[in-house]
């Protein structure tokens, strides 16, 4: 690491491993935060699931697996392009670099766009809880309360991804972030954990009661 | 410039066998909640959510190749996810052994609104009550 240029090193480190140390330290201590917090909306879940298996099944059959299953083929392959830039950066190739980064925006794009069209076609059949909501009985509005929080707080998180993705990427373009910078693998590990909350979501939201 | 062109495939090697392990599972999860197993289906669809989220952890947040401590940091969150599941379901598992139950119903000063005529039954919050069985 002693070839490595000032301008990656950072204050207060005294050399570049201490710094990709923290970052991830930082940034795992970060993501058990956001697990709890995920993990308590989940132990909602479950408690109401298993005081009601029937009216959830009732409930998740409405849900469309075709945009929750093409959702998770797209936020899988983001999480391969924003791996292979993190590998990229690492070995100082700069345009694979902002290539893959751009690729992980796109993605990131199409999954809000597509969730989108089936927040629209949700709506169209009346699935938002209150007074005249269409399913029966009424525990199913529990189910469809925790699909509106969880996929919209998912939506916030990846939203706030695209932006720190955004963001490094016209800094590297610019030339303003250096390659080896270990901002890339800060910003992966947030990413990645918005793709793994998606991996647990959809068991949970789309693929019961479909037998 | 071969050098760079084989390290470039060589380095995309790895995360697209990660990523295409990742499909399969996604395939047969899906594939699998239409065939009716049961408690199976749960069981499958859960475990390859976990098979999943491993391959993330492990593959590309780097797990496989980092420290001790960052390895405790990431299941630090896990770690208390478990106790706060197992303590919340030592509690709802036990109820009905302890003679007590758990139903989604209104609760009993719900009802009496309802009754008197203030409340809709359709707008009642749905809360989980605890009393006795009767």
């Amino acid at each position: 690491m002693s070839e490595v240029s000032p301008t990656i090193l950072h204050e207060p480190w005294p050399s570049f491993e201490r710094q990709q140390m923290a970052v991830s330290f930082s940034m795992w201590v970060f993501i058990a935060s956001e697990v709890l917090f995920f993990g308590g909306l989940f132990l909602a879940y479950t408690v109401y699931r298993h005081l009601d298996a029937e009216a959830f099944k009732i409930a998740s059959r409405e849900t469309d697996v075709f945009y929750g299953a093409t959702n998770t083929a797209i936020l899988l392959t983001s999480s391969l392009t924003m791996a292979m830039s993190v590998h990229a950066s690492e070995h100082g190739l700069r345009r694979l670099t902002i290539r893959c980064l751009t690729a992980t925006i796109m993605f990131g794009l199409a999954f809000l766009v597509i969730k989108g069209f089936e927040y629209h076609s949700d709506l169209d059949k009346g699935l938002w809880p209150g007074p005249d909501f269409p399913l029966h009985p009424a525990t199913t509005q529990l189910f469809w309360a925790f699909y509106w929080i969880a996929t919209g707080v998912h939506a916030i998180h990846l939203s706030v991804g695209i932006g720190i993705v955004t963001t490094i990427t016209i800094r590297l373009a610019r030339g303003t972030l250096l390659v080896k910078a270990s901002t890339f693998e800060g910003a992966a590990l947030y990413w990645h954990l918005v793709d793994t909350i998606w991996i647990i979501l959809l068991p949970m939201l789309y693929l019961v009661g479909r037998t | 410039m071969s050098g760079v062109n084989e390290s470039t495939w060589r380095l995309w090697l790895r995360p697209s066998l990660v990523w295409l392990a990742l499909l399969v599972l996604l395939g047969i999860t899906v594939g699998s909640a239409y065939i009716p197993l049961g408690a199976g289906n749960g069981i499958i669809n859960y475990g390859i959510a976990a098979a999943k989220v491993a391959l993330v952890l492990i593959f590309f947040m780097h797990l496989d190749r980092s420290r001790a401590l960052i390895r405790l940091a990431a299941l630090s969150g896990v770690f208390w996810v478990l106790f706060m599941f197992s303590l919340s379901f030592g509690d709802y598992l036990t109820r009905d052994w302890n003679g007590s139950a758990t139903t989604l119903e209104p609760t009993q000063s719900q009802m009496g609104a309802r009754e008197r005529g203030t409340y809709p039954r359709e707008r009642l919050p749905l809360v989980p009550r605890f009393g006795h069985r009767d």
